[in-house]
């Protein structure tokens, strides 16, 4: 009953959230619905850009595979810990900047301003709403089974619980919700996980208890391969492996909008400060927490509940129900961020792009609130009757996402050669590659990963056909250019300047350069 | 010599273009003391600023009265008539009329009813929002003028250890600041608004209606 009241109070919290931004207004032009207006802190991007990345995954998928693989599970979490500050790094600063001058809204969108070509715009849509629909209803099923064990309430009722509550506070408050309801989420992630690590490593003896209880177990569950060295010699699946979770992010359009929204480019350094501060603490736990769990309960029927069945076994009811509430936090902040990423594709990159480019901002946060509860209802009906497994579809949506994106984000941030030509068909092989080679299982024939094998032909593709046709016109390359050559401001100038003027100063903006171009300023 | 003679071209046409009257609001900072205040605040001893140009900003300024119920107040509001941006006001700034370069004033590019209607939205909701009442209040208009707002746009150029170029518009009545990413070539931006022209014509001819009373 207890557990119940914590997972209640904690819904309750995130729902306030999104009904307190509803009423500040914030949410309610395009920018404000699908970016927060740009003005979210270092902290609050680095928890949302690591809680959105870690999904029900984490509690479910991550456990699943400690649980089953034993140590070799690992080089997923390697690649994590990583994940997180190499993005906001490498793509967080030129992204922000060139997002900024050129006014796109959405990762997709970005594409098109940097390779200016409706087909890359439809195509990057299109895949960004499928896959962000399989993701979220990964999500669902993971949110399902987890309400269900606080609640012992049916599956279907608990997936309707958990997606209603999302789609409240999405729908409401946009992405300035999603951003501190992720911030939040983090939080009670972190604490969670921390409860769960300290008290199921103390039930095995400790560290040396856990090693010797594996070991006891199965020796080759302490090894690098898998137990049995069932994956011996599979160097293409480990670096597919640590890729996939460290690299993978930059490909990833609900990841590195964050990058887009946050409030200033200077903001990144503190940023990844808190993003290494976060994933040292948390990334490792969960696999740890079910290498205990193999030990502890070592005939568990579904592995995905590893985690749920120690934190029942181990905690009291108080604290079992802030470990549900953080596994609920882990789901509700990656599939708010994957429905609004959805939606904002949907309602920007199709309707307003393709349908009604006449479309207002007030029509575009409607459209765009209309599609999370789309997405929403048919989430809803695919986790109830074609519930598929979470790792399964986390790892393909994560492949053909990386496969798709990561070439045309990162090379068309660094390299201004890289074209249109180059960038849509790297998005078409990229994307698949991944999917026939996750459909056709050919990881396993050939021991490298699709994501791998993916991101490898997309790059190809990407450097050879922009060296063989015209490069980008002189507009895309100045665009690049100034983004990556804004320094920043001297002393406090920077600081001081007001953010309320940022309208007035794009249209100034324009202005001059038109009368620059007229010949009558001069700058 | 190219440059020379695309420099000689710029001149003639600044000497060239036409002054036109407007109301702007009276500017609270000289050019000297916006000099000093950037300089100020980089910290940076080698920090060049320079003002380059002067802007005048349209902005559409409506008065109204309030009532609900038995309590009548006033409000006002300001429309930015190029970005379409709303803010209420506690009071109405000071103007003066000024004889300025066409050049340096921004064409308005709001329909001037539209305005209206998103001034009227805007203080209904503010009202009601920070009074917590359900109840709208009747609004009747009691003024209506285009006011344009002076920035001055300041080129900066620190020759210090970091060197680093930038452009800043600074609010002439306010003293606030903003950072102007001028630089990007804007022939697709150009074209664009070449195609607004016609728009923006139709709008400042309903402008010239709407201030002058034709329209009321």
């Amino acid at each position: 009953m207890l557990s119940i009241a914590v997972v209640i109070i904690y819904m309750l919290v995130v729902l306030g959230i999104g009904i307190y931004v509803r009423r500040r207004g914030i949410a309610e032009t395009g920018e404000g619905y699908l970016l927060g207006e740009r003005r979210i802190g270092p902290c609050v991007t680095a928890f949302t850009h690591q809680s959105t990345s870690m999904s029900g995954y984490m509690f479910l998928g991550a456990g699943s595979m400690a649980y089953q693989t034993g140590i070799y599970s690992l080089w997923f979490g390697a690649g994590d810990v990583w994940g997180g500050p190499l993005d906001l790094s490498i793509v967080g600063r030129r992204l922000r900047r060139f997002t900024k001058l050129t006014g796109a809204l959405t990762s997709i969108e970005f594409l098109e301003k940097r390779y200016p070509m409706p087909a890359v715009r439809w195509f990057g849509a299109i895949v960004c709403v499928l896959c962000m629909w399989l993701y979220v209803t990964a999500q669902a099923v993971a949110a399902g089974k987890g309400l269900g064990i606080v609640t012992g309430l049916p599956y279907i009722a608990c997936v309707v619980i958990g997606l209603a509550v999302i789609v409240t506070y999405t729908f409401l408050g946009g992405y300035y919700a999603v951003a501190w309801t992720d911030f939040l989420q983090g939080i009670v992630m972190l604490i969670g996980i921390q409860a769960i690590l300290w008290s199921a490593i103390a039930a095995v003896g400790g560290v040396s208890g856990l090693v010797s209880g594996l070991a006891a177990k199965d020796i080759t569950l302490l090894g690098v391969w898998g137990p049995g060295n069932m994956y011996k010699g599979m160097w293409g699946l480990v670096i597919g492996a640590v890729l996939l979770w460290s690299i993978g992010y930059m490909g990833w359009p609900h990841v590195i909008v964050r990058n887009m929204a946050i409030d200033k480019a200077s903001d990144l350094r503190p940023a990844v400060m808190w993003s290494w501060f976060y994933n040292c603490l948390f990334v490792i736990s969960p696999y740890i927490v079910a290498f205990c769990t193999i030990i502890l309960l070592p005939a568990l029927v579904d592995p995905e509940m590893a985690i749920f069945e120690t934190a029942q076994l181990l905690l009291p009811a108080v604290v079992f129900g802030i470990v549900m509430a953080a596994v609920m936090a882990a789901i509700m902040s990656t599939a708010d961020s994957l429905l609004l990423q959805g939606a904002s594709s949907i309602a920007r990159d199709i309707y307003q792009r393709f349908i009604n480019p006449k479309a207002t901002e007030k029509r575009l946060v409607y459209v765009t609130r209309l599609a999370v509860a789309g997405m929403a209802i048919v989430t809803l009906i695919l986790a109830i009757t074609r519930p598929p497994a979470v790792f399964a579809a986390v790892v393909f949506v994560s492949d053909v996402l990386m496969a798709a994106f990561l070439p045309v984000v990162v090379l068309g941030l660094y390299w201004a050669r890289v074209n249109k030509y180059g960038a849509i068909s790297s998005m078409v092989v990229g994307t698949i590659v991944a999917m026939v080679w996750t459909l056709a299982d050919l990881a396993v024939v050939t021991a490298i990963s699709s994501g791998l094998m993916g991101i490898i032909c997309s790059a190809v593709v990407l450097i050879v056909v922009s060296l063989v046709t015209p490069p980008p016109s002189k507009e895309v390359v100045a665009a690049l250019e100034l983004a990556t050559s804004l320094e920043p401001l001297p002393g406090g100038i920077e600081k001081k300047s007001e953010k309320t003027l940022a309208p007035e100063a794009k249209c100034v903006t324009a202005f001059i350069q038109e009368r620059v171009l007229e010949g009558a300023f001069a700058v | 010599m190219l440059s020379k003679t695309s420099t000689s071209n710029r001149r003639e046409t600044i000497s060239t273009v036409r002054a036109v009257e407007i109301v702007s609001m009276s500017p609270l900072w000289t050019k000297g003391e916006v000099k000093k205040r950037i300089q100020t605040i980089s910290k940076d001893a080698n920090l060049e600023v320079e003002v380059i140009q002067n802007v005048y900003y349209p902005y559409l300024q409506f008065e109204y009265q309030l009532i609900v119920k038995d309590t009548k107040g006033r409000a006002f509001c300001f429309v930015d008539m190029v970005g379409g941006v709303e803010a209420v006001s506690g009071a109405l700034p000071k103007t003066e009329r000024v004889r300025v370069p066409e050049i340096q004033v921004m064409p308005c590019k709001v329909d001037p009813e539209a305005a209206q209607r998103k001034a009227e939205t805007y203080i209904i909701r503010a009202f009601t929002h920070r009074r917590k009442v359900l109840i709208a209040p009747e609004l009747f208009i009691r003024g209506k003028h285009l006011v344009y707002r002076p920035f001055f746009i300041l080129k900066c150029d620190s020759y210090g250890k970091k060197k680093v170029k930038f452009h800043l518009m600074f609010d002439a009545v306010s003293g606030q600041y903003q950072r102007l990413p001028l630089g990007v070539s804007t022939k697709v931006e150009a074209t664009a608004s070449k195609q607004r022209v016609a728009q923006v014509r139709g709008v400042k001819e309903k402008l010239r209606k709407v201030i002058t009373g034709e329209l009321q």
